[in-house]
């Protein structure tokens, strides 16, 4: 894959050769096979630091770990060079970060059962700048949709990290509207860094990693292939790089939800978007609404609520609330779509059945070329043969 | 002694003449037939045997030769086994040479004797006359269809022995044989009155008046319609009302259906000529020769049996993959070119296509209470109609899950016969602009038609501008757009295209963008 990207991570060429050092170790300590992140933070904890594991006699090493591990240990330690092999990820542009090392995010080391180490392809998220993760189902309605683009582009404008899963639906949304906003986003996956997963978001990917601005993270080594079991382990991830999660849309019974209860074990603020009630992609968010959860009634309420940024500060931002001039019939075809996303046919069912007279005489062809003006205008949007009203006007 | 017989065969959906030549000579005693024959003619030496047996009449024990010429064109079909009987009974000199002379004979053999039905009378009565041929004699079941043509004489025979008694009698007993085969062909039309077919009338459809108004702008400028919705709303039964709401065929194109179906044997004896426009509903399995046209000598497929009419394909989706791109070639050519190892075949195929489609494996996309499928699987469900297809529909229209309203109401809907004669009086206005230019509707356009055609005011322009860039259309839907807006105009007879026309038109190229983006 040809990425134009940074040759070298500037942070890893700030560190100190010590830190360097030990960074080559945790990466060797982080792909024994069969050592776990607990084996790890154990060994840490009690023979010291990553040198130190790696030189350690297996007398010392016994007490804390299986006889298996300590065959995989004794392998891997004479056939891994930690030097070469570090220099060689560098090569491929990913930096490693361990827990020991000060530029691991500060964020996700408070987290119970943080990982040990994480791989990066492009930037960390800044520990000073506030971040957001929006996260939502990834079979979403045009609904769930809209509000994440908007929601995310207007934390982009607030200059308010946007993290997410990079999945298909709701989370690729997000991000895509964030860089197109020029905003930092970070993609957390459920496969080594270097394994686009799902392939449709390889544009969304490159974008990320070309942005400058954002990054690609994942506590799986390079070269994993994705399994349903990480991406339980990533969500953890999400929730600890993030102040705040906000909940697009969700069914009762979602992945989204595994998100959200880490979050809130992480203590982390959550926030859900309200939905019809009658919509099941929204049962999830009414759901954590009713729970306690915040609700996120506009970006701006949501953002000044959270951050204090007022919304004065969030440029690039006019549409809302902009009053425009409609013709008579756009208007009652505005008012027909109040209610939700309608079909053409009962847009004109609605209409010629009104109580005014002068809406009776409408005919089809007519409120055809309304509604298309309206799309033109980019007031009323079609979601797969129903057109919803996607800019209230005043 | 040696005789000759006109016959005729077909080759595609035309037909040319033949000669069947018999010869009877002293000889070892023998049965030969020559000519470049397919198995079903070689057949005909036994029929033929049995049948004259069976009408009390031995073949001699001579040796008798059987030629049909050309002898370089391969015959195939069992229209010959009554010629060659005849050829026959004229060499033994049991009938008189003068008696066959001008008739030209058609009729499979059954071994009593009895004429049967066979293909294509139609097209060789056709190619016939215009050698200046005027009396046949075909099988009873054949005979109307061969009557169609003008002037002309068609005497249907029941078996041999009614053929040799027609044949032995003077000129004023063969008209009185004529004249009582036609009365007892009408003494049994009124035996069996031949069933109304129930078709759709438009005005039972409660609702989905933007389908339906789709579907109008489809029969009035011969535009490729595809109708996307969820089970059960009512994507079928608009789709059967749309013949109901096409012109009547005209006496050329009913001719021109006819010897296709001729051909494929499916002209009934009551039914000699097809007078409705075909509506063809193919279910998905079907092959892609079944579609197209094949077999080894290749008979007419779906899309030739549908020329002039529609061709409904219902699950679009479930269609294999490459039997749909099948279609590409004649969607655009109007016809069907097949290859064989005996020559080329071509059948014209010049239809509506009428596609309907769930949008997903369970049928409820986008309902995201009733959906279960993964954007995957819609994706791979729409995508199993291809780019190519797509590209040729010109409306793509949404049957959105109706209102139980809408089917209880009492409603008066637009009858099928109003709003024919809205689509006769749009094909009115198209025959006029595209007089001398080989076009006959607005679907047919190319790029040079649409600019000479329809031209777009500066607002109409500014419109599909922003159209474009706003709604993200492809650029492939461009002429489509202003194809269908020009007949959208014919149909509102307006002689240019207002907004209001274009931006129908968009609505209708709208849709499916959001599927197939």
């Amino acid at each position: 894959m040809e990425i134009n990207e940074e040759t070298n991570n500037e942070k890893s060429c700030k560190q100190s050769d010590k830190q360097q050092e030990m960074l080559s170790y945790g990466y060797w300590l982080h792909n024994i096979p069969g050592v776990g992140n607990k084996t790890i933070l154990e060994l840490l904890e009690q023979i010291g630091n990553e040198k130190d594991i790696f030189e350690a006699s297996e007398k010392k090493l016994q007490p804390f770990i299986t006889s298996r591990q300590l065959k995989a240990f004794e392998l891997s330690r004479k056939n891994w060079k930690p030097e070469e092999e570090y220099k060689k990820l560098a090569k491929r542009n990913i930096s490693f970060v361990a827990i020991t090392n000060p530029n691991y995010p500060k964020k996700l080391s408070n987290i119970p059962d943080a990982p040990y180490g994480i791989y990066v392809k492009g930037k960390l998220p800044k520990d000073e700048i506030p971040s957001v993760a929006i996260v939502g189902a990834r079979t979403c309605s045009e609904y769930g949709r809209y509000m994440a683009a908007q929601f995310a582009a207007s934390l982009a404008f607030s200059n308010i990290q946007v993290i997410s899963g990079m999945a298909r639906g709701i989370d690729g949304i997000g991000q895509r509207a964030a860089l197109e906003a020029g905003g930092s986003t970070f993609g957390v996956m459920g496969s080594g860094v270097d394994v686009c997963y799902p392939e449709e978001n390889i544009l969304l990917y490159q974008n990320i990693i070309k942005s400058r601005k954002g990054g690609i993270i994942s506590e799986f080594p390079p070269g994993t292939d994705p399994k349903p079991s990480f991406f339980p382990m990533r969500n953890r991830i999400i929730s600890g790089l993030a102040d705040v999660i906000l909940v697009i849309e969700a069914k009762e019974k979602s992945g989204t939800l595994i998100t959200v209860d880490m979050a809130l074990e992480q203590g982390r603020e959550v926030y859900a978007l309200p939905g019809r009630v009658s919509d099941e992609l929204s049962f999830g968010c009414n759901r954590l609404i009713k729970q306690g959860a915040g609700i996120a009634i506009s970006p701006e309420d949501f953002i000044q609520e959270l951050f204090m940024v007022s919304t004065s500060d969030i440029k690039g931002r006019n549409k809302t609330g902009r009053k425009q001039n409609f013709s008579t019939l756009e208007n009652i075809i505005l008012q027909s779509l109040e209610l939700g996303p309608e079909s053409l046919d009962s847009i004109f069912h609605k209409i010629i059945s009104s109580e005014t007279m002068e809406a009776r005489e409408y005919t089809l062809p007519q409120i055809i070329e309304g509604l298309m003006e309206l799309c033109i205008k980019g007031i009323v949007m079609q979601e797969n043969g129903s057109y919803i009203i996607i800019q209230h006007t005043v | 002694m040696f005789s000759t017989i006109t016959s005729g065969a077909i080759y595609g959906i035309n037909s040319y003449l033949t000669q069947v030549e018999v010869d009877t000579a002293q000889g070892l005693p023998g049965f030969d037939m020559v000519g470049f024959l397919g198995n079903e003619v070689k057949e005909a030496r036994e029929r033929v045997r049995v049948a004259l047996k069976n009408a009390g009449l031995n073949l001699p024990a001579m040796r008798i030769t059987v030629n049909i010429s050309p002898a370089n064109i391969r015959k195939d079909g069992t229209a010959f086994d009554l010629p060659i009987a005849i050829g026959i009974l004229v060499s033994m000199n049991i009938l008189p040479a003068d008696s066959v002379k001008d008739i030209l004979f058609l009729g499979e053999l059954g071994l009593s004797g009895e004429v049967k039905f066979v293909r294509g009378v139609l097209p060789i009565v056709m190619e016939a006359k215009k050698y200046g041929i005027t009396k046949f004699i075909v099988p009873c079941d054949n005979r109307r269809e061969g009557a169609v043509i003008h002037n002309v004489e068609v005497m249907g025979v029941r078996d041999v022995s009614q053929t040799i008694l027609y044949l032995k009698a003077d000129y004023e007993t063969r008209r009185k044989l004529l004249q009582q085969a036609e009365t007892e062909e009408k003494m049994q039309d009124e035996i069996i009155v031949p069933g109304q077919k129930n078709i759709e009338d438009f005005n039972e459809i409660n609702g989905q008046e933007s389908v339906k108004r789709a579907a109008l702008v489809s029969a009035a400028g011969f535009h490729h319609i595809l109708m996307i919705g969820p089970p059960g709303s009512g994507k079928t039964m608009i789709a059967k009302a749309i013949p109901s709401i096409l012109p009547p065929l005209t006496m050329e194109e009913s001719l021109e259906v006819s010897k296709i179906y001729s051909v494929s044997g499916m002209l009934s004896a009551r039914e000699a000529i097809i007078k409705k426009r075909p509506f063809l509903n193919p279910h998905h399995t079907i092959t892609e020769n079944a579609l197209a046209g094949g077999g080894r000598i290749p008979k007419p497929g779906v899309i030739s049996l549908a020329h002039r009419g529609v061709l409904f394909l219902d699950e679009l989706p479930e269609f294999r993959r490459s039997t749909l791109d099948i279609l590409r070639q004649p969607l655009e050519d109007k016809k069907v070119q097949i290859a064989r190892n005996y020559g080329n075949y071509t059948y014209p195929a010049d239809f509506i296509l009428v596609g309907a489609m769930n949008p997903c494996p369970c049928g409820y996309y986008p309902d995201p209470n009733k959906c279960r499928c993964t954007p995957f699987e819609v994706k791979r469900y729409m995508n199993r109609v291809s780019g190519p297809i797509l590209d040729r529909i010109d409306i793509c229209t949404e049957a959105p899950k109706i209102d139980i309203k809408n089917l209880t109401e009492n409603r008066i809907n637009e009858t099928s016969q109003q709003m024919r004669n809205k689509v006769m009086e749009a094909r009115e206005r198209q025959d006029f602009r595209f007089q001398n230019t080989g076009i006959m509707f607005n679907s047919q356009m190319g790029p040079k038609e649409i600019k000479n055609y329809c031209s777009l005011g500066l607002k109409e322009q500014a419109i599909l501008e922003r159209a474009f860039s706003k709604m993200n259309l492809s650029a492939r839907g461009y002429h489509r757009i202003i194809k269908v807006a020009r007949t959208i105009a014919d149909l509102e007879k307006e002689d240019t295209i207002k907004s209001i026309h274009l931006s129908e038109a968009i609505c209708y190229r709208n849709n499916d963008q959001k599927y197939w983006c």
